[in-house]
């Protein structure tokens, strides 16, 4: 297994903070942006694996992200993980509607993190 | 005397007799004249009797001849003329009087035609004001009937004797088992009302008209009410009032909940966050501890963010389900929010026929389509715009779908960001989707896009024509009957018409019922509208050749009420009612008999069918429910006939119409109508119904 690369769009430092030693250590590489402007410029850069996605962000929305990377054909493939603190069904529902592969609600155990981001990582393999 | 006697004398005979008079006369003074001519001239007295007989027939006949004329071209002409507008000022008749038969009366006949012809303009123009005006309030009846039906709020017009003389649907969930002429005790806890009431008075005696508030329990205490009472006020004299109200119970218990949740919320998170705080403290102040510390303090932590976890866990769950009750809506048919959004929206998008309806405030709803549909025609980069609904489990998705450019989800909040109406203040399209707990998300295939927006389904379906316009008002409720019900005029009382299905014939052989249904006839009208109708679980096996008749099984009636339940909401249902029954003593038989049971007593006046039949009908006909509904050409549809509810409407309908035959025999009152019935007791015992 080749070694992957995740996006994190979080402006949160603290959970950011929390989320890079965990990802990093699971042994992927990642990069982190802190607004969903930066976030597409990111994209344009570069082609992640995974993107881990919170919705509310400065700038475009998690939403509108994840909408714009399911029309972008280059994309085709990139797995979308969102998180929000605001848990709701409806936003679970939305999330889902606009092509997330997977959805979490804050607060969340980094253990269901880790082996989420895992199966979204294995997945992509097949 | 000669009055008297042309009063007395038809015209025809009054004229023959004058001819009559007139020959005879005649004939008398000929031959008066020729006796006295003889008797001065003398001569012989055959020329004279010869002279005197010629000029007598010949009078007598001219008299005859002139009177047959005046006969047929007079006196029938007048008497078919009198006829002829007799006729005409009595009933309505808009031929022609025919003028030639009175050809021979001048201008008698025309002039009667030109009255006939103003008679007729004259009755026209008033059926055309008449119907102008019944269509005027046939028009106003209808707007108020669903002004009142379809008001948010319940609302109920009681008689200045706290009677019901109308209620509306809401009024109908809020409070079941209202009925009109009912008492308003029935239903509501009546002290918080009277005493509004009270101060409406005292408050009139002033000379202020206002509306009370008043906070009331319904009278299962299961609701809290809470609405305003107004007086009505004809001539100075009250002659009701109308009570609006909502159900606050809802408001009072979310209101509570919400506290809960949130005093449970901070004390949830209080003391783990306290915990944390301390053990964080301790492990970072005391760097010289020994492992095993360190990690039972880690430990510590862990356990406490667990906790910390599934609190915020357990009251967002808590309040997704106490917001998702929060919202009143009402059923609303997709169609209609169609059509609204094609007369609002700048572009008319292409709708796909629904026939489905959901549960939103189809205004908000309406308005926030369209405005989606004018904001993203508005750029001209967007066009072929549909609207669709599309059934999705319990939700129903309204999609709005068009070619070209994409709406991302940022410019779609963006749009919804703006304050929805006018009519809405600064109400803005999100907060219109949180109120009804619903989300937009757009979705792309291709050129193709779509905004979906799910809403929940509402299983309360269309009213069918037969229910359309049940009886939910009588502005002439009569007078309560006061003491003697005997005397009480049959018109003034209400009547449950009721009937029952059994598991057998023999109520003193263990048979019971399994099935009961009622309605009610108030002030001579059957309440299509107030119903009672259950199964009843008998406590034991229903024989099969009495499942053929009645088509209930076993398996129906598992997890019915039993007798004693059923027997009790019966028995609430027919309070202040005469019963009415198609041979109620076999009916009555088995509710007498599960009084002690129930702990009611069912001694309400009771009138029979059947007895009524054999009063007022030949008693050696037939009496069976068929055979009266023939006679009163009462259609009862096959699949209705021997199921509770449909014989206890054949009944009904019956029994209104005994009601009709009775009062034409002059007996009006229940004790009038209770001996009838008692006349024919004796021959009962020999009937065969």
């Amino acid at each position: 297994m080749s070694q992957k690369t995740v996006l994190l769009v979080e402006d949160e430092d603290n959970i950011a903070l929390a989320l890079t030693h965990l990802i990093g250590r699971a042994g992927h590489e990642l990069r982190r942006v802190a607004s969903g402007d930066d976030a597409m410029t990111a994209l344009a850069e570069a082609r992640p694996d995974l993107v881990v996605l919170d919705v509310m962000l400065p700038g475009r929305s998690g939403y509108e992200v994840c909408q714009l990377i399911r029309r972008d054909a280059s994309l085709e493939g990139v797995k979308v993980l969102m998180i929000t603190a605001s848990g709701g069904d409806l936003e679970r529902r939305k999330g889902l509607a606009v092509g997330a592969d997977a959805f979490m609600t804050k607060p969340f155990s980094t253990t269901e993190l880790k082996q989420r981001i895992t199966e979204l990582l294995e997945d992509g393999d097949d | 005397m000669i009055e008297r006697l042309s009063r007395r004398l038809g015209l025809r005979l009054r004229f023959a007799l004058f001819f009559a008079a007139l020959g005879l006369g005649g004939a008398a003074l000929i031959a008066a004249a020729l006796w006295v001519g003889q008797a001065k001239a003398g001569g012989p007295a055959d020329g004279y009797v010869i002279a005197g007989l010629i000029a007598g027939l010949g009078v007598v006949g001219l008299a005859v001849w002139i009177g047959l004329l005046f006969d047929e071209n007079v006196a029938k002409p007048i008497l078919a003329l009198a006829s002829d507008l007799t006729t005409r000022a009595r009933a309505d008749v808009d031929l022609q009087i025919d003028e030639d038969q009175a050809r021979h009366l001048a201008a008698l006949a025309p002039a009667a035609n030109a009255i006939n012809a103003a008679l007729s303009e004259a009755r026209a123009a008033r059926a055309r004001a008449v119907a102008r005006e019944t269509a005027r309030i046939e028009r106003e009846k209808a707007l108020f009937e669903a002004l009142f039906r379809d008001l948010g709020e319940g609302a109920l017009v009681a008689t200045p004797d706290n009677r019901v003389m109308l209620y509306n649907r809401v009024a109908q969930e809020l409070l079941p088992g209202i009925g009109l002429d009912r008492a308003l005790e029935t239903v509501l806890r009546p002290e918080p009302v009277t005493d509004a009431l009270r101060r409406v008075r005292e408050a009139r005696v002033q000379g202020r008209i206002a509306a009370e508030t008043f906070l009331a329990a319904s009278a299962d205490g299961a609701r809290l009410l809470v609405g305003r009472v107004t007086p009505i006020l004809s001539d100075e004299e009250l002659s009701g009032h109308v009570l609006i109200f909502h159900d606050a119970t809802g408001d009072l218990r979310a209101h509570a909940e919400q506290a809960h949740l949130f005093n449970r919320l901070l004390e949830g998170v209080r003391r783990p966050a306290g915990s944390i705080a301390a053990l964080l403290d301790v492990l970072r102040e005391s760097e010289d501890m020994d492992a095993a510390s360190r990690d039972q303090l880690h430990d510590g932590v862990a356990q406490e963010v667990t906790r910390l976890m599934s609190v915020i866990d357990d009251t967002a769950h808590a309040q997704a389900a106490a917001t998702a009750r929060s919202w009143p809506v009402s059923a609303v048919a997709v169609s209609h929010i169609f059509d609204a959004v094609r007369a609002k929206a700048d572009v008319a998008p292409e709708c796909v026929p629904s026939g489905e309806t959901v549960a939103c405030d189809g205004f908000a709803i309406a308005t926030l389509l369209a405005r989606l549909v004018s904001r993203l025609a508005e750029d001209g980069r967007r066009e072929v715009f549909t609207l669709a609904a599309e059934r999705d489990g319990d939700e129903i998705r309204l999609v709005i779908g068009w070619q070209g450019e994409v709406a991302t989800d940022d410019e779609i909040t963006r749009w919804l960001d703006a304050p929805l109406s006018p009519a809405y203040g600064s109400y803005t399209g999100r907060d219109a989707l949180e109120a009804h707990c619903a989300v937009v998300w757009p979705e792309s295939a291709g050129a193709g896009h779509r905004i979906v927006l799910p809403l929940a389904i509402t299983a309360e379906g269309q009213l069918t024509p037969e229910q359309a316009r049940p009886e939910f008002y009588d502005f002439n409720l009569p007078d309560a009957p006061g003491g003697d019900l005997a005397e009480a005029p049959l018109s003034d009382l209400s009547f449950v018409v009721f009937d029952t299905e059994t598991t057998g014939l023999s109520p003193r052989g263990g048979d019971e019922i399994v099935q009961i249904a009622g309605l009610r006839i108030v002030n001579g009208r059957i309440l299509h509208g107030e119903t009672f109708e259950t199964l009843v679980d008998p406590g034991r096996s229903i024989p099969a050749a009495s499942t053929r008749v009645h088509h209930i099984s076993d398996d129906m009636v598992r997890g019915a009420p039993d007798i004693a339940e059923a027997g009790r909401q019966f028995h609430d249902f027919c309070r202040g009612s005469v019963l009415v029954a198609h041979n109620a003593p076999f009916d009555l038989a088995f509710l007498r008999l599960k009084e002690e049971v129930m702990g009611r007593r069912f001694d309400n006046p009771v009138l029979c069918t059947v007895l009524m039949s054999a009063g007022l009908f030949e008693h050696t006909g037939q009496h069976t429910l068929d055979a009266l509904c023939d006679r009163f050409g009462v259609r009862i549809p096959p699949e209705a006939r021997h199921t509770a509810m449909g014989d206890a409407v054949a009944t009904a309908e019956v029994f209104v119409r005994m009601l009709g035959l009775l009062r034409d025999r002059a007996i009006t009152t229940l004790g009038g109508a209770i001996e009838e019935e008692g006349r024919m007791t004796k021959i009962r015992k020999a009937q065969d119904y």
